[in-house]
């Protein structure tokens, strides 16, 4: 095969076939004249298996299924190309199911057989896992804060990819600071890409410290590119909101993570991660008997709404309210109230005097869900639509967030438990602080604990 | 819609295209047909098509319903493009989704057909760049793919199982819950 277009024609690529085909000019009109007179069965192309495989469902069967036919179909199946394609095409991931944390962090899967992925697939596997609580979940990774020694965990279930990084220097509790919530974001920054498979993109990570009532919040955001933490930016809390709320899951909307600020009144605390910059929203006043201190009788959460703005859940016994952050013209801002609608109507839970009221067990911000725990059973509910569907799943006992876990399941990419590097892991957390400090690090040194 | 439909038939009707099946039929086509195919869209600009289009890989058989496809969708959008200057916005609207549920029941009813004739249309749409029916044909085996077994799979298309023991253990290790 001299004739370079000969060779270009018979060479396979991995190029979309429309690319493949739809060069111009005299080559392509040589090229085509040439075209074989006799092409292989469709299934033996991997160009068309691959156009066709990748139209599967995302259900988290589909790919390991496929890839057990026959080993074309299983090189198909674990080729990042298609896998980038596969994610590109289904845009969103299935929420696979929940992470939750009442002794040990738990999954629970939110599918019916055989996408029912089993609790010992999502197993931490850390010796001293109790010490690390659950703070966040997002784009196929959970984030943990371990106070005890002042390190965050971030861990890639699928892969099973754990990085451990300390807390910056100045919230190290040296000033009376502690470090109170955190959010785990992607960072990739390719043009259209779509999560739910970021496990080898990078992250950030913001921490948030509080000190003393009055001292104000402060904000740090740390960066798997450089494995370093930046500046610490801070802001002054209104007198009436004390602390920042530990037991409610954060929502990104838009590029800003915002969290629940506690005292005497309520509110909002907002991080913009371009901006890097810190500041305060006050909730409704119209809202009554609003106790965030106490889950089982009153409940919210702060969800995006259509459109990119902003909506504030708010659930009382069988009550659900939403209301609307509205910006006007003139730069001036509010909560409107949006909606409210009975749960035990909705839902048909035909509720008695002593039925428990529904709790939200958790938000799923890529789709304006909420999950909740009913005396039916658990509840997914599309604030939107206002459509429902009761989930093949049963909680009991641990009632505390359920944070949803969105992500597309490739078959092959599970790397397996290596023993030894997760020992090295729980060995460095045995130590009064953590073996490797990424701030400290030579600049050509690898930043934090990456296992695996 | 009616004078800017026949104005693209008559611009159309002057340029017609020959297409030669591998058992040497000839199809006379419309320019506006032929051009859903990338590849012939390209000799057409390269100046490739005078005396007919060879496709050698394309049986009449299979060349006759790759037309039908194609008429029906160069129709479709050429009615689209005539409507979108002729109606106002609403009766815009109207038009278009009557075309789509109209296109929508003839891809059902051009689907009806048995496996191998399905391959084939995929081979020739893939052969002639056809993009929208690619995505059909391929949706089709897809869907016929979704929730089976890798043992249904396999007894559905002939495939032979060429994974070692070994191989499918490490994959029934890492997934055992996908084939329950």
């Amino acid at each position: 095969m001299a004739d370079p277009a000969l060779k270009q024609l018979y060479e396979p690529t991995s190029v979309e076939p429309s690319e493949r085909r739809a060069a111009g000019g005299c080559e392509m009109t040589r090229r085509r004249c040439l075209l074989p007179s006799s092409a292989a069965p469709a299934l033996e192309d991997d160009d068309i298996l691959s156009d066709i495989l990748h139209r599967l469902p995302p259900r988290p069967s589909s790919l390991p299924r496929a890839s057990f036919v026959c080993n074309q179909w299983r090189r198909l199946v674990s080729d990042p190309h298609f896998l980038r394609r596969f994610r590109e095409r289904h845009r969103k991931p299935p929420v696979l199911g929940f992470f939750s944390q009442w002794v040990d962090v738990e999954f629970t899967s939110a599918l019916d057989s055989p996408d029912r992925i089993p609790a010992s697939r999502f197993s931490l596997g850390l010796a001293n896992a109790t010490y690390f609580q659950i703070v966040d979940c997002r784009h196929s990774r959970v984030l943990f804060l371990n106070r005890e020694r002042l390190c965050f965990l971030v861990w890639a279930p699928v892969t099973g990819e754990q990085c451990f990084a300390d807390f910056p220097p100045s919230f190290r509790g040296k000033d009376g600071k502690w470090v109170a919530n955190g959010a785990v974001v992607c960072a990739a920054s390719e043009q259209g890409h779509v999560h739910g498979g970021c496990h080898s993109d990078p992250f950030q990570v913001v921490l948030l410290s509080a000190g003393r009532y009055g001292e104000g919040v402060s904000a740090c955001v740390y960066s798997s590119e450089t494995c370093t933490w930046g500046n610490v930016v801070s802001v002054l809390l209104p007198r009436n909101m004390a602390a920042i709320a530990t037991d409610c899951a954060n929502t990104l909307v838009g590029n800003s993570v915002f969290w629940f600020l506690l005292g005497s009144s309520f509110g909002v605390l907002k991080f913009d991660l371009h901006m890097q910059s810190l500041d305060t929203i006050e909730l409704p006043s119209g809202v009554v008997g609003f106790d965030p201190w106490c889950r089982t009788n009153c409940q919210f959460s702060i969800t995006p709404a259509d459109g990119g703005g902003l909506n504030l859940l708010y659930l009382s016994g069988f009550n659900a309210q939403v209301w609307k952050w509205k910006v006007d013209y003139d730069g001036g801002a509010g909560w409107m109230l949006g909606s409210s609608f009975d749960l035990n109507n909705l839902l048909s839970l035909k509720a008695g005097v002593d039925t428990r009221a529904p709790e939200l067990l958790g938000m799923d911000e890529d789709d304006y869900t909420i999950f909740l725990l009913t005396n039916v059973g658990v509840f997914m509910l599309h604030l939107e639509s206002m459509k429902f569907k009761k989930l093949p799943i049963i909680i009991s006992g641990n009632f505390g967030i359920h944070y949803p876990f969105r992500s597309f399941y490739s078959a092959g990419l599970q790397k397996g438990p290596d023993k030894q590097l997760v020992e090295m892991g729980a060995e460095a957390l045995k130590a009064p602080t953590l073996a490797f400090h990424p701030q400290e690090a030579a600049k050509d040194d690898a930043g934090g604990v990456l296992l695996q | 819609m009616a004078s800017a439909g026949s104005g693209d038939e008559k611009a159309a009707a002057a340029a017609m295209i020959t297409l030669i099946s591998s058992d040497n039929e000839k199809f006379e086509v419309t320019e506006a047909t032929a051009t859903l195919s990338q590849t012939i869209r390209h000799m057409i600009e390269d100046g490739c098509t005078d005396g007919g289009v060879p496709l050698p890989n394309v049986t009449s058989k299979i060349l006759a319903r790759v037309i039908e496809y194609c008429k029906k969708h160069a129709t479709a959008a050429a009615g689209e493009e005539g409507s979108s200057s002729s109606f106002s916005d609403a009766a815009f609207l109207e038009v278009d989704r009557a075309f789509l549920e109209e296109l929508e029941e003839f891809d059902d009813a051009f689907l009806e057909v048995d496996r191998a004739t399905l391959f084939d249309l995929i081979l020739a749409a893939n052969y002639l760049d056809i993009k929208g029916l690619l995505n059909l044909t391929c949706q089709k085996v897809a869907d016929s793919v979704k929730g089976k077994t890798p043992e249904q799979i396999r007894e559905m298309y002939n495939i032979v199982n060429d994974l070692t023991p070994e191989e499918e253990a490490e994959i029934r290790r890492e997934t055992q819950w996908a084939f329950e």
